[in-house]
């Protein structure tokens, strides 16, 4: 039976933990991604797409290559992927630069239709957000002079662009969505060797900011510049001088064919994306998920930046020293005179001494959580003020109130008191009152056996003594039958208010020792516990009212020495 | 008593789980693309997760008893460096479990549940506890199943919040429900400083055995007190009971105002300490 109450509950807390694949899958079939799963890592350009097919069924080769598969987007047969294998089975991942655009034909003459009224005002466009505002542009192309120097290459991409690129990427620091920026370059010059416009660091970081490229320029754009633009979903157009609002005009047909918006404010390009995967030689697609567009961007979100993300790591330390700081010992009793309640159910509140009080009886009207029993005839326990501090008087001596544990009829209350008033304990506080310390309490040390009673005469060797640690003292039990008390009739004399007339015994009972308590009143304790009569071994500990003495049977000293000890002891007697 | 200790565990979970994020995020910051050369970030994450956990776990107590800050850190470094092994540990072998066909959901289920049985035996090692150590094992593991479990779902259903922040936040603060819930069950004693500074200072019994005393080694230290030793007492459990032991040359330990040197304490007894007055309770 321990056994399984041992283990029982273990048992039960694995029982969820057993089932918690089951129900895991349960709720994910409900989800909305099933055989594709999206990596919810960093979004470097691609999308990555987690797949698990099954072994290949050409059986010659345990990986599929992309040469088997095929993978259609939203009708478009062949789109580009990147097939990687991940570990060494039949896991793969796929890299996807989703299209912009390529969507039904119902579809986007909807979202183009709701939206192309309001191109130019950034209030229906959340999203396309122009680094150069129209006005600047304008003003650009109504120079008449426009700068005669052409940007190489070289210069471009170290000095102008870079820094054009530099405060595009600062002013779309804050969004997550798409936009377009649009950057005006007077003249855009095909030089000797122009192979790149920005550098690869520059590009990846447009394409993980999701930033568009597009420019204006006023000169013919050099074919490479263009390819490179339309590669990172961008694209340039050529202005016209006294053409704008044409160019303009161009501008925006440009994008609209090229970006698909959608009405939901907030995303852009937030189409949903049907991926169709199927082996080369089969009609039948193994893979066919929509995928929303718009998760994929929030999952791909950039990293927060310091000043949120610093101020809330300090703020969860700060969090978590508060929450030990708040756990710190609070004083409700600072100054005053009065009870803390002990009893757990009350929350150990404080009960402030009321004014003028006489006796206890207060304690009779007090609120408490649980009934609780308090001793009877508590108006019979007087308190009597006595310079800063109370007498406590019981003159009913059958109360149950105890200070300190012990019974007792005139007490002058000390700070820390504790108080048993029935079921109810208080501990009085009073910083005014004098310390504990100073009452004449009953100290362990000065209870032993008065020097007069030592029995006389020789020692057997087997004689058990009874060592009193306190004051090094030994009571040899010389006798068959050892009473102790604080009655001068007694063998053992022990002269405290904590020990009855007539208290305890100790006999020889057979070879063996038995201590007997004797008394109703007070206590005989034996390694502890209270007893009435147990048999004593050797060690033991012995304790009569507030005596404490070790018994012990076989005697480590020399009997000549002890007998030494005691001469000046008898001679007095 | 117990309400406010799963109070305390609930805001200790949030706070974990905040702690935790911001810290991934830092990170995530500062590294700006590989960290580590040859680590996935998968893996880093873990080892972020088990440095936080690690620590801050086993001195969940420390921080409830308001213990002094040098005792709170020592266990808090120690159980943050193995959080981190274990971190690395099981988020590695979670990865490397990518190519035997598991899906990556069912792989960052495995990875949390996991690091959350290796931060039970974390726990255990750094503040062993006087009962249950494999239910507590156990529920440690089903507590990082439960991070692992709501943030799959947070991702799954697009919560308004960021999904991650959301998992840590609904994961740590179930995490240390369930476990303040089996510490009300289990551990049910606490000790109640009644005079001096430290007034009203609770102090859970958890463990198997405490010392208690002025110096700094002890478990319970008490501070302010002219006539405490520097190992005053020894507490200890034996058959379901509490022992007092004295360690005091002087003999200076009483239960209820009678000198002892060792005895057994039931509810509500008064233990005095030299000067300080402590009260034993129950649950």
């Amino acid at each position: 039976m321990s056994f399984l109450k041992n283990w029982l509950p273990g048992l039960i807390l694995a029982i969820p933990l057993l089932c918690s694949p089951w129900i895991v899958e349960t709720l994910q079939a409900k989800g909305r991604l099933n055989a594709i799963n999206i990596d919810s890592g960093r979004w470097a350009g691609e999308h990555q797409l987690f797949l698990k097919l099954g072994r290949n069924p050409a059986g010659d080769k345990d990986y599929f290559s992309s040469d088997d598969l095929v993978l259609s987007i939203n009708g478009e047969p062949e789109h580009e992927f990147l097939l990687v294998p991940i570990g060494p089975q039949n896991l793969l991942q796929i890299r996807i630069l989703l299209p912009f655009g390529n969507f039904p034909e119902s579809l986007s003459s909807e979202i183009l239709e709701s939206i192309s009224n309001g191109f130019f005002q950034k209030n229906s466009f959340i999203d396309l957000d122009f680094w150069k505002s129209e006005e600047e542009i304008i003003k650009f192309s109504e120079l008449e002079s426009l700068p005669k120097t052409s940007f190489s290459s070289e210069t471009i991409q170290d000095s102008e662009l870079s820094q054009l690129l530099v405060e595009a990427i600062r002013d779309f620091e804050t969004g997550k969505n798409l936009k377009v920026m649009v950057m005006f370059l007077p003249s855009l010059k095909a030089g000797e060797e122009q192979e790149n416009l920005f550098s690869s660091q520059q590009k990846d970081q447009l394409r993980r900011k999701q930033i568009l490229p597009w420019f204006i320029t006023s000169s013919v754009p050099p074919e490479t510049i263009t390819r490179e633009l339309e590669s990172l979903g961008g694209g340039v157009i050529q202005l016209v001088p006294g053409e704008v609002n044409e160019s303009i005009e161009t501008l925006r047909n440009e994008l609209l064919s090229h970006y698909v918006l959608t009405h939901q404010p907030g995303w852009i390009g937030n189409v949903p994306y049907l991926l169709e995967l199927k082996f080369r030689n089969e009609q039948k697609p193994v893979i066919r998920q929509v995928i929303d567009s718009g998760k994929i961007m929030q999952q791909f979100s950039e990293p927060y930046s310091l000043y949120i993300i610093l101020p809330i790591f300090i703020l969860s330390l700060l969090l978590l020293v508060l929450l030990w700081w708040l756990r710190r010992p609070r004083l409700s009793t600072t100054g005053r005179t009065g009870f803390v309640i002990l009893n757990p159910e009350e929350n150990f509140r404080f009960l402030e001494m009321p004014e003028g009080v006489k006796n206890l009886e207060f304690l009779n009207n007090l609120q408490t959580n649980r009934e609780m029993r308090l001793s009877s005839n508590l108006n019979r326990v007087n308190l009597i003020k006595q310079q800063k501090t109370f007498l406590i008087e019981d003159k009913n001596y059958k109360n149950a109130l105890l200070i300190n544990r012990r019974r007792s009829h005139r007490t002058l209350l000390c700070n820390n008191d504790v108080l048993d008033v029935g079921e109810l304990v208080l501990l009085y506080k009073n910083p005014e009152a004098p310390p504990q310390q100073n009452r004449k309490a009953p100290v362990r040390d000065k209870v032993t056996p008065v020097p007069g009673d030592k029995p006389k005469g020789p020692l057997r060797r087997d004689t058990p003594v009874l060592n009193f640690n306190g004051s090094r003292q030994e009571f040899p039990l010389v006798r068959n039958i050892t009473t102790i008390g604080s009655s001068s009739v007694n063998d053992m004399v022990l002269n405290s208010e904590e020990v009855a007339p007539k208290h305890a015994r100790i006999s020889r009972i057979g070879g063996r020792w038995q201590l007997q308590n004797l008394s109703m009143q007070e206590f005989t304790m034996l390694n502890g516990r209270r007893i009435e009569q147990r048999f004593l071994r050797d060690g033991d500990e012995i304790t009569i009212g507030d005596a404490v003495c070790r018994f012990k049977l076989v005697r480590t000293q020399p009997a000549s020495k002890t007998q030494k000890k005691k001469e000046p002891v008898t001679k007095a007697g | 008593m117990k309400s406010s200790r799963l109070a305390f565990s609930i805001a200790l979970g949030l706070t974990t789980g905040l702690l935790i994020w911001s810290l991934l995020q830092l990170l995530r910051f500062f590294a700006e693309g590989n960290p580590l050369p040859g680590m996935d970030s998968f893996i880093y994450e873990g080892a972020l997760i088990g440095l936080v956990l690690g620590g801050v776990l086993p001195v969940r107590h420390a921080l409830w008893n308001h213990h002094a800050p040098s005792l709170i850190l020592s266990p808090l470094a120690l159980g943050a460096v193995l959080g981190i092994v274990a971190g690395l540990l099981c988020f590695g072998l979670g990865q490397s479990l990518l190519g035997f066909q598991f899906s990556p959901e069912w792989v960052r289920l495995f990875s949390f549940a996991f690091l959350g049985i290796c931060l039970g035996g974390i726990i255990l090692y750094v503040h062993p506890s006087s009962e249950w150590p494999i239910t507590r094992i156990l529920l440690c593991g089903i507590g990082g199943l439960v991070i692992g479990v709501v943030i799959e779902l947070s991702v799954m259903y697009q919560l308004m919040i960021p999904w991650q922040l959301s998992g840590l936040l609904l994961g740590g603060a179930i995490w240390f429900l369930l476990l303040g819930i089996l510490e009300n069950y289990y551990v049910d004693s606490y000790l109640r400083i009644l005079t001096g500074r430290q007034e009203g200072h609770v102090y859970l019994l958890d463990q198997q055995r405490h010392s208690i005393g002025y110096g700094k080694t002890n478990d319970l230290i008490l501070t302010g007190h002219s006539e405490v030793c520097k190992v005053h007492a020894k507490v200890f459990k034996q058959d379901g009971q509490l022992h007092l032991e004295n360690e005091d040359p002087d003999g200076n330990l009483s239960v209820n105002y009678r000198f002892v040197s060792q005895q057994s304490v039931k509810k509500g007894d008064i233990i005095k300490l030299g000067s300080a007055l402590l009260q034993y309770h129950e649950v």
